[in-house]
């Protein structure tokens, strides 16, 4: 039976890298496939070897493997993380870290002015502090979940900036934005803590 | 198959019925698997089968697996069980689906 040496799959895996396949998750599983149909042909007798094989197997299927490895975003992804994002909003842990961040928010807003900088730059740092954790335990290394999970997040806060002008304390206005702003940032915190651990747990990279 | 077509639609629910009959399958071998039973007949495409898989991977109808095989990591897909309920409801569609398409083709015969 020939299996390909770890330069082999090395190689695949710098080109797979090199055709814009950046998300983890979906170009490992690809190596494997590339893999496992080269060493097909090479137990059915194509002794040509790794190289010549590989290229003919790209010239025949390369846009065929790229076509969704490529792209990073994925709106069936994107739904269902959407909705473990809206189940998350009923858990216990949201509701109870919403109030606390809420009565600390709240006492940094009052401290800090809502007119002035601190207040733009606010969501901003809450949006990055999400995003930042995937970045901690999984340095580089990115995955198709985590990836369009940003996306979500990444809208919810540039569409807030929308309404810091209107932002007048203290105002009904002022402490529903709050109020909306305090539990997407807990539920994001959850969502993006159980992809983490999702995809720590199933591929023990970190 | 000559019309790729035919066959798009009910391309998660042939992967369900694999995977209701494995334990657990990768990628590369449900292709193998489809191409064998069907004697080289259908050949499902990368580009069709893995946006299917992480499609019902979304949706909550598999899990994943890791395995370190041959100097490289293998994603084994598995049923979950809203999977295997979700499974024997798609059969049901499709084998409905083929029962109609079989009185329109050929009346005489579903009759019969």
């Amino acid at each position: 039976m020939s299996k390909l040496n770890k330069e082999d799959i090395q190689f695949i895996d710098t080109y797979l890298s090199n055709s814009d396949i950046h998300y983890e998750d979906i170009r490992i599983e690809m190596i494997d496939h590339v893999a496992s149909e080269i060493e097909s042909r090479m137990n059915l007798g194509d002794d040509r070897g790794f190289y010549i094989i590989f290229k003919e197997y790209m010239i025949e299927n390369k846009s065929s493997l790229v076509k969704e490895g490529n792209k990073p975003f994925n709106s069936k992804i994107f739904k269902s993380v959407s909705k473990q994002f809206l189940r998350n909003l009923y858990s216990w842990q949201v509701i109870f870290g919403s109030v606390l961040c809420f009565w600390l928010f709240n006492n940094l807003y009052k401290y800090f002015h809502i007119e002035s900088f601190a207040s733009t730059f606010f969501p901003t740092f809450l949006m990055v502090l999400v995003g930042f954790i995937p970045i901690m335990v999984f340095g580089k290394k990115k995955f198709s979940f985590i990836g369009n999970f940003v996306v979500l997040i990444s809208i919810f806060f540039s569409f807030n900036y929308y309404f810091i002008p209107f932002l007048e304390e203290p105002s009904w206005f002022y402490y529903i934005n709050l109020s909306i702003m305090t539990v997407f940032f807990v539920c994001s915190l959850k969502t993006m803590i159980s992809l983490v651990i999702y995809y720590k747990k199933r591929f023990q990279l970190a | 198959m000559g019309n790729s077509k035919l066959y798009k639609g009910s391309l998660n629910t042939i992967i369900l019925k694999l995977l209701e009959e494995s334990e657990k399958m990768y990628g590369y071998e449900i292709t193998q698997k489809v191409k064998e039973i069907t004697k080289g007949e259908l050949n499902i495409t990368e580009g069709a089968l893995y946006p299917a898989l992480h499609k019902l991977e979304a949706e909550g109808l598999l899990d994943v697996e890791m395995q370190k095989v041959d100097n490289r990591l293998r994603k084994y897909y598995k049923l979950t069980e809203k999977g295997t309920k979700e499974t024997a409801n798609r059969l049901t569609e499709l084998e409905e689906y083929i029962r109609t398409m079989q009185t329109i083709i050929n009346p005489k015969w579903s009759i019969q």
